[in-house]
């Protein structure tokens, strides 16, 4: 009877435990980090990896390991995710050493990322990243413990818990929880997610200047408290204990200049008391070459200014660090090998772009301040500065834009198929104006690159009465 | 502290150990579950704690006043004593403010204006059940059906035994009290099959109740901006919430009493499928509907002073079951209606209009009968006013379905199907269960089968469960 009853324990244990693992599994959003991790560990298993990156956003966007190990002749990796703060960025660190023990770390910092995490949204993305730390680490529980809701503990440590209520999105059978890269936003490899679309442009005009704004310094106060300062300081103290090597870096983003800058001093200030570098990337954007186009919002660097950065940055590591030449291998040469095609399709990846000046009236109340065409693969990015005046600022609504691509004669095969049979030689768009709106932004698919003449113009929204004022139109366009 | 909640997921499985440690000495034992209960009741606010132990001193006192006295006036005086204290303390948590505001516009009714004035009064979570449990003591005492113990510590742990302490069953003295004599041995079969009826009940809590409750909300809280449809469904809902609340919780009860070797009353017996009022009564809120018949219709007379008062006592004790279940008006109307259908079944059945409810087709038609008058008389029950519960009456056959849709009462379309189907399963298991004994049927299967029933349970309240930042958490019956 005594064995009978330990049987059916036994057998109810196992199924409740792997019942638990199973569904915690399943219950896994699929994240971004996912492939970072997964392509980690892959990586880990068939080679050493000599240098990693660490940090928020700032830090996947801005390095490249393809263009690191071109220049560094090392293997790296980049395991930096949204919004991730350093205390996060310690645990995946803790983790990563399992699979691997780099030779040199590079931890990114910014204001934010010393914080702890306040916003419920910021909270959320740490546990992209907490979801690979075993639920057995002190330090993750500690973590939870300071910065999320008791009532909300199991929810962050179990996936299980915290997306039960999407029951229904899950298949119960699919455990890969990969996400799938939208290669229209992202360049993806070794964990960077590069950025493919420029600064959209009401950014562009309002940061065009930000290389000659002076750096903002009215603020005494230390932007971190004695807490966050510790994290920040035990991280470094972990990896050097290891005879890691660190660098501490801030990557390239627009609003370094326009926030407080005590904060890279306090940074500067403790790196320097470690005995350990930092290099604020703001303070080189000369040698950088970094232009307003290099960026894709005000805190990432678009996929063309990662490249120059990576570049940089690779540079410095030379001359700053004696790493391994792994030139000869077979792995860094199959990376390599990647490097040389991601360069060569370069041009798709660096977004050209067309731009003008203008000034032309499309009526006699609504004008054209300037267009912007960025060249996204088969997809044609407008950015339309409407001028006009406040009366009119509640009737733009009447009104529909009409867009004609026209393409040259090496590009008339380009035309969507459906409009060449209807005998028409242009793609084309109707974009509905929304009340108040300054600049009209939209796509047109369109697989013509080589552009003859692009007519803009007004019609009735309601109604085609045929069009309203007068057509614009471009000539010659040529993408740089 | 919920049942439903982390802190009793925590609490119970350390209670539980120590429990078993201590349970072969009376004393230490009864103290323990003693302190256990005071910490569960004082979880919710310590203050309550002070009226739990009063209520305990003055029925353990007066039980004794009563067995001791010789006279029959002097026993009497005491039994109004704990009556006036219980009802008294009731009457002022419960029903000060409802009274005041009752007499006032009674006043105003006839044109006179009274100051009115309420006042901020706590209501002492399960204040109505451990004091008609306490009073069952006394009043057993007084008709010499029980002799009161010297033991005040197993007195006092009976009056404050958790797992009932506020929601019921409503245990008599008689059948509880003398448990709290004895020391149990721990007993495998019934852990297990106490675990099974717990897990059950937070089933029916946690999965259905809760779902059910937030288009009940949505609907009641709301009953002027919905058709006729939706009053019907959100009523119908709510016939299915309350159930699988209320039984839930008596569930828990009984299944965690188990596990501690206690037996508790049957309180709910698959309700919904009587074919009358009165069988209803048998089925429902057994504990109650028995206490108001042994303490309150059979002293009023019961049955035994003609037809008339017979209907008399059934109406009142109806009508007082209503107050007893809140201070509204509304829920003197449900008791009301509930009285009257019993008090026409009554008269009915000694009329030859009395059918054989037996045979399938009578049965399927008074059970949808019956329950269709309980759906009604639940109108009142969960209406928030008086105003509310004329309008849903004066509208539940006023549809309306354009732009009507199932899915917009709070639930999304797979939710809503989610708890159709879960009803539908409920009730055919009641079917299965009032037929076969489910739980019988469970023991024979074997052990890979039971186990991945009780898993599949264990899960469905994981994934399926409402649980998290959520309103709808607590038991009904707790504001009882």
């Amino acid at each position: 009877m005594m064995k009978k009853r330990i049987f059916s324990i036994f057998v109810f244990a196992a199924f409740l435990i792997g019942g638990f693992i199973y569904l915690d599994k399943i219950y896994r959003t699929k994240e971004r980090y996912v492939n970072t991790f997964e392509d980690f560990k892959s990586l880990a298993e068939k080679t050493s990896i000599d240098i990693v990156f660490y940090g928020s956003s700032m830090s996947h966007t801005a390095y490249n390991p393809l263009v690191i190990n071109h220049f560094t002749k090392a293997i790296s990796y980049n395991l930096g995710s949204d919004a991730l703060r350093i205390p996060v960025s310690e645990l995946i660190f803790k983790k990563s050493l399992e699979y691997t023990k780099p030779k040199l770390i590079i931890i990114e910092v910014h204001e934010s990322s010393i914080k702890y995490p306040k916003d419920d949204n910021i909270k959320g993305l740490q546990l992209e990243v907490l979801d690979f730390v075993s639920n057995t680490d002190f330090d993750k529980i500690k973590f939870v413990k300071q910065n999320y809701d008791n009532n909300n503990f199991l929810s962050t440590m179990f996936p299980l818990i915290r997306n039960h209520t999407k029951w229904y999105d899950f298949n119960l059978f699919d455990f890969d929880k990969r996400k799938k890269v939208n290669t229209s936003r992202y360049f993806y490899f070794g964990g960077h997610y590069g950025l493919v679309n420029p600064i959209d442009e009401v950014k562009y005009y309002q940061y065009v200047d930000f290389e000659n704004t002076p750096i903002k310094n009215n603020n005494e106060k230390e932007l971190f408290t004695n807490k966050e300062k510790k994290n920040f300081i035990k991280f470094i103290e972990r990896a050097k204990n290891l005879n890691i090597e660190v660098i501490v870096v801030t990557s390239p983003y627009l609003l370094a200049r326009f926030n407080n800058n005590y904060f890279f001093d306090s940074i500067k200030k403790i790196s320097d008391s470690l005995n350990v570098n930092y290099i604020n990337l703001n303070n080189y954007y000369k040698d950088i070459g970094i232009k307003i186009d290099d960026f894709s919002d005000r805190y990432h660097l678009s996929e063309k200014g990662s490249i120059k950065t990576s570049k940089f940055l690779a540079n410095y590591i030379n001359r700053n660090y004696l790493l391994e030449d792994r030139s000869l291998e077979d792995h860094w040469k199959n990376i390599d090998q990647v490097y040389e095609t991601f360069i060569a399709n370069y041009g798709e990846i660096a977004n050209q772009f067309f731009k003008k000046k203008l000034n032309f009236n499309l009526t006699e109340n609504i004008s054209i301040e300037n267009v912007k065409i960025v060249k996204n693969r088969n997809k044609k990015d407008f950015s339309i500065k409407l001028n006009y005046p406040d009366d009119i600022k509640n009737k733009l609504s009447n009104y529909k834009m009409g867009v004609y691509v026209y393409p040259k004669k090496s590009d008339l095969k380009k035309v969507d198929a459906k409009r060449r049979e209807s005998s028409r030689n242009h793609d084309q768009a109707d974009v509905q104006l929304k009340d108040n709106m300054d600049v009209v932004n939209f796509r047109i698919n369109t697989r013509i690159d080589n552009i003859k003449e692009i007519k803009l113009f007004l019609y009735n929204a309601k109604n085609y009465n045929g069009m309203i004022g007068n057509p614009l139109i471009i000539n010659d366009i040529t993408f740089n | 502290m919920l049942f439903n909640s982390i802190d009793f997921a925590i609490f119970f499985p350390i209670f539980f150990a120590i429990y078993w440690i201590v349970a072969k000495k009376l004393t230490v034992r009864n103290a323990f579950l003693l302190t256990s209960s005071y910490l569960f009741y004082g979880w919710w606010d310590w203050r309550f704690l002070f009226l739990i132990l009063f209520s305990s001193i003055v029925d353990f006192t007066i039980g004794q006043k009563i067995y001791n006295a010789t006279n029959k006036r002097v026993r009497k005086n005491y039994l109004v004593v704990s009556l006036l204290i219980n009802l008294g303390l009731l009457g002022y948590f419960k029903y000060f403010n409802f009274f005041i505001d009752s007499f006032i516009h009674s006043f105003r009714f006839f044109g006179a204006e009274i100051d009115s004035f309420t006042l901020h009064i706590i209501l002492p979570v399960g204040i109505s059940f451990y004091t008609f449990q306490t009073l069952s003591y006394t009043i057993d005492i007084y008709r010499e059906r029980l002799k009161p113990t010297k033991d005040w510590l197993s007195f006092f742990t009976f009056v404050a035994f958790f797992p009932q302490l506020v929601a019921g069953p409503i245990e008599r003295a008689s059948h509880l009290l003398p448990q709290f004599f004895k020391t149990y041995k721990f007993n495998y079969n019934a852990l297990k099959s106490g675990l099974l009826l717990m897990a059950f009940g937070l089933f029916k809590k946690m999965v259905l109740a809760d779902r059910l409750a937030i288009v009940v909300n949505e609907v009641y809280n709301n009953p002027t901006g919905h058709s006729g449809q939706d009053l019907i469904i959100a009523t119908v809902f709510f016939a299915f919430q309350i159930y699988c609340d209320f039984s839930g919780y008596s569930d828990i009860a009984i299944g965690l009493s188990r596990t501690l070797g206690f037996n508790l009353m049957k309180n709910f017996e698959t309700p919904y499928f009587s074919t009358s009022i009165t069988e209803f009564w048998r089925r429902w809120h057994i504990s109650l509907s028995t206490w108001f018949r042994d303490y309150v219709y059979i002293p009023l007379g019961g049955s035994r002073n003609g037809e008339y008062r017979t209907y008399f006592n059934l109406f009142l004790v109806f009508v007082v079951s209503g107050l007893w279940h809140g201070a509204a008006v509304t829920f003197i109307i449900w008791g009301a209606i509930h009285g009257i259908i019993i008090v026409v079944e009554k008269a009915l059945s000694k009329t030859p209009l009395h059918i054989n409810r037996n045979k399938l087709f009578p049965k399927i038609i008074f059970t949808a009968f019956t329950f269709s008058i309980v759906c009604f008389a639940w109108i009142f029950f969960r209406a928030n006013t008086f105003a509310d519960s004329l309008y849903i009456v004066k509208n539940l056959f006023n549809f309306n379905f354009e732009k009507w849709s199932l899915y917009n009462l709070g639930l999304p379309s797979h939710e809503f199907d989610f708890a159709i189907i879960v009803i539908i399963l409920l009730l055919l298991f009641d079917a299965f269960h009032r037929k076969y004994n489910a739980l019988k049927v469970m023991n024979k299967s074997n052990v890979i089968v039971q186990s991945l029933v009780y898993t599949i349970i264990v899960y469905s309240i994981v994934i399926f469960g409402i649980y998290g930042d959520n309103s709808v958490s607590e038991f009904i019956y707790f504001q009882f």
